[in-house]
């Protein structure tokens, strides 16, 4: 009986070789499951999968455009430097705006009305706040990124 | 980063009308991805062109660019060159282009004296220059670290503990810290990634909260605690009593559990 071609034998090896390497990977990630270094994970259906991602590559694409070399950081930067006043006021009048809400008793207003407007200033100031953290860039450099 | 938990959550309630549970572990694979992607694109910028490398050239265009204060210090910086500065207008009376040219811009030989006094390092204390420059990684490691805690606050899967993953991340931040001191040590990037960790368990804190509530966040502080308070009474009272003592430690916890109820 003649040997099997050497194509057939490469096949054979290759396909023992890629088998090994996928129980390999599975028994990796079992143990690196076990030691609890990466968490279990549910299935993501396909389309989900896709929304998902376009929703988180957003904001990492517009900071990056934004506040990186590799974007035009310079000019983002060089923009909240410029007009760190800006900030300050944002800062104060978000804080003073916290403290007045605090000492008209912003957490016992009962009716819907002053509960949806107390929300809404919550969250203007809030956004007021942040804006006023990004300004701080000259200050704290760190600072675009912590917002 | 704080704004990221926010920002992701909203879309749970604007696009995805599914169990909080699935939709807080999906997160986690395409933030990953987003994060690998982001760390990969930024290590092929910075192998790209010199233009694209962290030196002094790049450095000192970032931070002149931006309007960094030279370090005109008397001790740690080069006072010798504060009088070609023009601190009104941020120029340079030497060689630092205000062009986009990159080549040019250096602060070598700035004044003009024959024997040149050495400017190149003036700019050493603008850690928001590094920043500009390190941000795709900065983007990076917060994207990473947020999967982790979105796959970690899975309440299906309540066998699997952090603590692996925690130790692994403060190793990381703790290698991170050192290599900042020893290479900026006058630019203040030790500060700035230690503000940027601090945002980031702030926010992993911003997702805990809005993922398991605020009571189940507190009762599980809570657990972790009295675990703790037991287990360092049982290592210290000899075995005779420690019967009698864990009886009275849980009769103790049960009624602090049940005024706290009542109030």
């Amino acid at each position: 009986m003649s040997p099997p071609p050497p194509s057939e034998n490469v096949d054979k090896t290759a396909r023992k070789v890629g088998t090994d390497i996928k129980h390999t990977a599975r028994d990796i990630n079992k143990l690196a499951v076990d030691s609890g270094l990466i968490p279990p994970l549910t299935p993501i259906p396909f389309k989900y999968f896709v929304t998902l991602q376009f929703i988180t590559l957003i904001p990492a694409i517009t900071f990056i455009s934004c506040f990186a070399n590799m974007g035009w950081g310079l000019n983002g930067y060089k923009f909240a430097v410029e007009n760190a006043d800006f900030g300050w006021w944002c800062n104060s009048i978000s804080t003073m705006s916290f403290l007045t809400l605090y000492l008209l008793d912003y957490s016992y207003w009962e009716s819907n009305c002053m509960i949806w407007l107390g929300r809404g200033l919550i969250s203007a100031m809030s956004i007021l706040f942040g804006l006023g953290i990004f300004f701080n860039a000259a200050e704290y450099p760190a600072s675009p990124i912590t917002v | 980063m704080l704004t990221l938990p926010f920002y992701l959550m909203s879309f749970k309630y604007i696009l995805f009308f599914v169990d909080f549970r699935n939709y807080v572990n999906w997160l986690s694979t395409p933030l990953f991805i987003t994060a690998t992607c982001t760390a990969l694109t930024w290590f092929g910028w910075t192998f790209r062109a010199n233009d694209s490398e962290w030196t002094p050239k790049v450095r000192n265009y970032n931070a002149h660019y931006i309007g960094c204060t030279p370090n005109f210090d008397v001790k740690t910086g080069y006072p010798e060159c504060a009088a070609h500065w023009d601190a009104l207008d941020n120029e340079w009376d030497c060689n630092l282009p205000l062009n986009l040219d990159r080549q040019n811009s250096t602060l070598s030989r700035c004044p003009s004296d024959p024997d040149g006094v050495d400017c190149d390092d003036v700019y050493d204390t603008c850690g928001a220059a590094f920043l500009v420059w390190v941000n795709p990684l900065a983007v990076a490691t917060g994207f990473y670290f947020l999967s982790f805690i979105f796959a970690f606050m899975n309440p299906e899967h309540k066998d699997a503990s952090p603590q692996a993953f925690v130790k692994f991340f403060m190793v990381i931040c703790f290698m991170f810290w050192i290599a900042s001191s020893l290479a900026a040590a006058n630019a203040g990037i030790a500060d700035a990634l230690f503000s940027f960790v601090v945002f980031m368990c702030l926010s992993a804190a911003i997702v805990a909260l809005m993922v398991l509530g605020k009571k189940q966040v507190q009762g599980k502080i809570e657990e972790g605690l009295v675990a703790k308070v037991r287990r360092r009474r049982w290592q210290r009272t000899p075995r005779t009593s420690r019967r009698h003592q864990h009886t009275s430690l849980h009769t103790s916890l049960l009624s602090h559990l049940h005024t706290r109820s009542l109030r």
